[in-house]
């Protein structure tokens, strides 16, 4: 090749090299044809370089072109140039068009190399569960605080004076007998509900108005059978204001029920007693087991007890300080392992304290 | 309180319907646990009469009847009944019939054909408790002069529906079924017959009544019958009292059943002529004294229990049981009834203390209307005359010191209105009075309102709005939500720590678990406590002993749980329990303590990408990740090693703020053997005592030089704490190292025995400018010195 251009600018004559550039440019086009194919040959980036080096570096085809720059006339040498110009064009295109697209399929090659099995599993994923009563009791609470209740807590050990002489229930009334208490002297005793927090809050706001709290927390019974854990949960609701009323109480109670089980699910009031208030209610909520079909969970009555609720015995209110015929209020309590099981569909109230993890887990 | 709709209807003209009924007195307030139709149990059982019997010639113990069951039809069945004789009126259940345990069908015994069954209680669904000891026997004697072939659903009225009732104690007026139909008609447009009654002359001759403590007894009312005719009361009377649950006995003690479930006053008969000294007394028992009830059992008294006396005995235990010296037996000619008012608390007493509790006791215990006692009496009187049990003395004998106070209530119709929410018209809340049978006066705005006698309940202005509203239907109240101003308690941080505990523990893969809060005394032993058992929390009446002490550590409920499931072939344990904890103390009440136990099993487990395991450092890491989660507590740790709950070596005092609160480490392996657990397994319990809501912390500017970082490697004393070689770095450093890894800790005997090599990327940094090598160099020799001459250090 070098000898072909050699010969060419041998035999040339001054000033005629525009009308004899075609010969020189067949020339190139041959060495072009020649370049780019060793191009295409090139199978890596490193080949590719070598080829780079034989046309452009300082020994290269191309420096050796611009050695006869300096033999042609100056007429010429703007043809010279742009043809030297328009060879350096076309092969540097070519490099760079397959030097990228060798990187290309390099990295390609490498990420191919790379590959992982993407279906094994991810590396510690366990996620813990939160026991199911703490799941009702964190969303009751949540529905509450939502509408301005604030979350207190009691004692879990309380005197009989607050757990029942408070509430309107003194010794010797026929109510004690409706919860079966433990006592850890005569004084003392495990709740039996988580009603004594109405008379301990009403005890520290008083006369401060409104009072409005939720308290969770774990009451005891002498009870031990498949519906009846000698332990379980409640969540109490206490609400003391002016112009508080029955029809009120039946709203949140509405709120609270929809909201956890849903618009479909029946909701039933009933009159009932409680000795610290007065009407009384006990609500119920339709069975989602069977449908009201009848069943083991609600005792094939297709209604299940959740809560009992009223509104605040005056006598009550009296004992914490305040004018009965000022302020009145309302009250509830919540079985929370009620509301789970009813929630989840659990079907024997023992799962919920046997711990079995392959239950907790579903959750 | 059994409720039967054959023994209401006998108060309505009207037919009543069971699940009507159902659903009127559960929108009253008067719960229906249960609603059973009688006439389920059996079918086709007739009345039949033995007129032949043989022995089988097959069979020992098998006796060929023949049976008249009406209609010229004779029927062979064989039993092996042993009961049976000839003029002995049976059940029999015809081929096709069903009775408890099955049909009956044709059947061969030993070679001969037997066309039926004789049926004994059991069989016909009859509770033993409504059966005499005779009527246990065997096949069940029935009557004589039934109609034979009569179907026995007809004989036993058995086509009848029992409510069982749940009452509540402020609607004890309901244990007697008359008061139950007065509610009937609060919702239904009945009409309630007056009971027929026979009334007496009140007498003060002849005989005397004397209460000795007006307190324990208001009102005592007595009558006299002569020459009575004790017998089994007529079917359908004692039909009546099977029912709802009573055995017949007679028909005195039938009529003083009867008239308890009627009006729910309890009456006693007494024998008259083994009355003596012409009175009866009603007084308290002498502290100690003997006296025998009818059960025949001897009942030691003590000086608050209340008596009934005659002039010179004693005859009955007030309200709990007659005596054993003035029953009623088959040779009674003359009978006292008793009807009377008791001290509820005191009968409650008496019937608890000595274990004796009867449907006569339980309605004294909820509390009776003084009024309601001469009501039963003349009640009572009239039965005896239906029955033909005797004649009937013309007076009756009183003494009635505390007469029965009937509140006149005040209330207004706003009131009412501004209670429930509602606006009630006076017109509608007067007509719900007036249904109750309260009288009802109009003052101005005031309704001045006279409940019943015997709604004993009814005390205040709040019990009238509770009528109002329970009559008025509690589906009828609009549901309102409340307006008000804000609440201004403000909210525990304890409680949204408990709440922030359980996310970030759950978020770390743990399981939360609740357990009970009362654990056995064992379970102290076995978790390795020192066990003194005057100093624990007792319950004074537990459920079991396994459950009597209250918690002070949560780990027995927690490694029990652990050990259930281990058993139960899980291995990938971790759990925890955020709860109370007690504690004896010096106040009124014990200590409660928020705690929180975490149980992690060692469960190696190989996994795709290599092994993992559990051990001391996961759950460090863990409590570490935590208390920085939620306080800005630093935390120190120092060595126990005298507990018998922890593995000596391999435990620590969690220290915050220089107090202790909680304790780290391996469970001793003592303890994991108690309970079946066979690998190692990790425990920590934290207590939140002393943990406050966090101070918000002021943001720091960020560092403006750069930091480098230098290795170094040491060879320590075995047994020196990485704590130690921490404080000389820091010392030495002069703060210019913030941040210290230890990447390697090796042990071998390639760099001898008692030493181990550490070696640790230090981070320096100077906070005011670029440090160059040379100054990192010269603290980091510094250190190097500081390692060697303080703690014995030699560079690797
Ligand atoms: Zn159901």
């Amino acid at each position: 090749m070098l000898q072909k251009i050699k010969s060419f600018f041998e035999v040339l004559e001054a000033d005629s090299l525009e009308s004899k550039s075609d010969v020189l440019i067949n020339i190139l086009l041959l060495a072009e044809n020649e370049g780019l194919s060793e191009i295409d040959n090139g199978k890596t980036v490193d080949e590719l370089k070598i080829i780079q080096t034989k046309y452009c570096s300082k020994k290269g085809l191309l420096p050796d072109l611009m050695k006869y720059m300096g033999k042609v006339s100056n007429k010429d040498k703007p043809v010279l140039g742009k043809i030297i110009h328009d060879f350096k064009i076309t092969l540097e295109n070519k490099f760079n068009e397959r030097l990228t697209a060798l990187k290309n399929a390099e990295r390609q090659a490498k990420l191919e190399a790379e590959k992982i099995d993407v279906t094994l599993p991810g590396c510690n994923s366990q996620i813990g569960h939160k026991h199911p009563l703490t799941l009702v009791e964190e969303q009751v609470k949540e529905i509450f605080t939502n509408i301005g209740f604030t979350v207190v807590e009691g004692f879990e050990i309380e005197e009989d004076y607050y757990n029942f002489e408070r509430l309107n229930i003194p010794k010797d009334h026929p109510a004690r007998e409706m919860q079966d208490t433990f006592y850890l002297n005569e004084d003392v005793v495990l709740r039996t509900h988580t009603s004594p927090v109405q008379a301990r809050i009403m005890d520290m706001m008083c006369p401060q108005l409104p009072v409005k709290i939720i308290a969770p927390g774990k009451v005891f019974r002498r009870d031990d059978d498949s519906t009846h854990s000698p332990m379980f949960h409640q969540i109490e609701g206490l609400m003391v204001d002016k112009n508080i009323t029955f029809a009120d109480l039946k709203g949140i109670l509405l709120h609270l029920l929809k909201s956890i089980f849903g618009e479909e699910r029946k909701i039933r009031l009933r009159p009932s007693y409680f000795p610290f208030t007065e009407p009384s209610a006990e609500v119920d909520v339709s069975c989602g087991n069977c449908n009201q079909e009848g069943c083991r969970v609600c005792g094939y009555t297709g209604w299940i007890e959740i809560l009992g609720s009223g509104m605040v015995h005056p006598s009550v209110l009296e004992m914490a300080g305040y004018d009965p015929n000022e302020v009145t209020g309302f009250a509830f309590g919540i079985g929370i392992e009620r509301i789970a099981m009813l929630k989840y569909g659990i079907d024997d109230m023992r799962l919920l304290f046997d711990n079995d993890l392959r239950f907790l887990e579903q959750f | 309180m059994k409720v039967s709709l054959n023994w209401l209807k006998q108060y309505f003209n009207e037919n009543l319907d069971g699940s009507e009924i159902e659903i009127i007195l559960t929108k009253l307030g008067l719960e229906v646990e249960n609603r059973e139709k009688l006439d389920q149990a059996f079918s086709n059982v007739v009345v039949g009469k033995i007129i032949k019997l043989e022995k089988h010639p097959n069979a020992d113990k098998l006796q060929i009847c023949m049976i008249d069951i009406g209609k010229n039809e004779k029927l062979q069945i064989i039993t092996g009944a042993e009961n049976v004789f000839v003029g002995m009126n049976v059940p029999v259940a015809l081929v096709g019939s069903k009775v408890v345990g099955g049909n009956i069908s044709e059947s061969n015994l030993r070679g001969l054909p037997s066309y039926g069954m004789l049926c004994s209680g059991a069989e016909l669904a009859i509770d033993s408790s409504l059966l005499s000891d005779k009527e246990k026997e065997g096949i069940l004697p029935l009557a004589e002069g039934l109609e034979l072939g009569q179907d026995l659903l007809e004989v036993f009225s058995l086509h009848d529906e029992v409510l069982d009732l749940g009452l509540t104690p402020n609607r004890a007026d309901c244990y007697g079924m008359y008061n139950v139909a007065k509610e009937i008609i609060l919702k239904k447009d009945f009409t309630l017959k007056k009971l027929e009654i026979l009334k007496g002359e009140k007498s003060e001759q002849s005989f005397k009544i004397e209460i000795n403590n007006e307190n324990l007894c208001h009102r005592y009312v007595a009558r006299k019958i002569k020459n009575v005719n004790i017998k089994s009361s007529p079917l359908w009377f004692s039909n009546l009292l099977r029912n709802v649950g009573i055995r017949p006995i007679n028909n005195i003690v039938d009529i003083t059943n009867y008239v308890m479930f009627e009006l729910g006053q309890p009456m006693h008969a007494f024998d008259y002529d083994k009355l003596e000294g012409g009175k009866i007394v009603v007084d308290n028992a002498k502290a100690g004294e003997i006296f025998i009830t009818l059960d025949g059992k001897e009942r030691k008294l003590e000086k608050d229990m209340l008596l009934i006396k005659d002039g010179l005995k004693s005859v009955a235990l007030a309200g709990v049981m007659g005596g054993l010296n003035s029953e009623v037996d088959e040779y009674t000619k003359n009978i006292l009834f008793e009807a009377a008012n008791f001290n509820s608390a005191s009968i409650r007493r008496t019937s608890r203390k000595l274990g004796l509790r009867s449907e006569a006791s339980g309605r004294f215990e909820r509390g009776l209307s003084e009024e309601n006692a001469l009501k039963a009496m003349d009640r009572a009187m009239f039965l005896v005359e239906l029955l033909d049990a005797g004649e009937v003395d013309k007076s009756y004998f009183e003494s009635y010191p505390v007469k029965q106070v009937i509140p006149t209530i005040k209330s207004t119709v706003k009131r009412v209105n501004d209670i429930l929410g509602m606006n009630i018209q006076r017109e509608e809340i007067v007509a719900i009075y007036k249904k109750l049978n309260f009288k009802v006066e109009i003052d101005g705005d005031n309704l001045l309102v006279t409940p019943e006698a015997h709604r004993i309940d009814v005390k205040s202005e709040i019990d009238l709005v509770e009528e109002v509203v329970r009559i008025y239907g509690y589906e009828n109240i609009p549901a309102t939500l409340p307006v008000g101003a804000t609440n201004t308690i403000k909210v525990d941080y304890k409680i949204k720590l408990i709440e922030e505990i359980k996310t970030h523990l759950t978020d770390y893969g743990l399981n939360e678990i609740v357990s009970y809060s009362f654990i056995d005394k064992e379970s102290y032993k076995k978790c390795g406590y020192d066990f003194s058992g005057d100093k624990r929390l007792k319950v004074m009446n537990p459920l079991s002993e396994n459950q009597s002490f209250l918690r002070e550590t949560l780990l027995p409920g927690i490694i029990e749980i652990a050990s259930r499931n281990y058993k139960r072939q899980r291995r990938n344990i971790g759990i925890f329990e955020v709860g109370r904890a007690f504690k004896g103390s010096d106040n009124k009440l014990p200590e409660e303590n928020l705690k929180l136990g975490i149980f992690l099993l060692e469960n190696e487990v190989k996994e795709w990408y290599g092994k993992t395991k559990n051990d001391f450092y996961t759950l460090k890491g863990i409590l570490e990740k935590l208390i920085s989660a939620i306080s800005n507590k630093k935390l120190k740790f120092l060595k126990l090693t005298d507990m018998n709950t922890l593995h000596p070596g391999r435990a620590a005092s969690i220290i915050a703020d220089n107090e202790i609160i909680g304790q780290i480490g391996e469970i001793h392996p003592n303890v994991l053997t108690e309970y079946d657990i066979k690998e190692k397994a990790f425990y920590l319990e934290l207590d939140f005592k002393s943990f406050k809501e966090p101070i918000v912390k002021k943001y720091s500017s960020l560092p403006k030089y750069p930091t480098i970082e230098r290795d170094m490697a040491v060879i320590l004393p075995k047994d020196l704490d990485y704590e130690k070689i921490y404080d000389v770095i820091s010392e030495s450093s002069n703060k210019m190292v913030v941040g210290c890894r230890i990447f390697d800790i090796f042990e071998g005997s390639q760099i001898g025995d008692d030493v181990k090599s550490v070696a640790f990327s230090l981070t320096y940094q100077n906070p005011n400018k670029t440090m160059t090598d040379e100054e990192v160099s010269e603290i980091h020799n510094i250190i190097v010195n500081d390692l060697v001459n303080k703690l014995g250090a030699r560079l690797r």
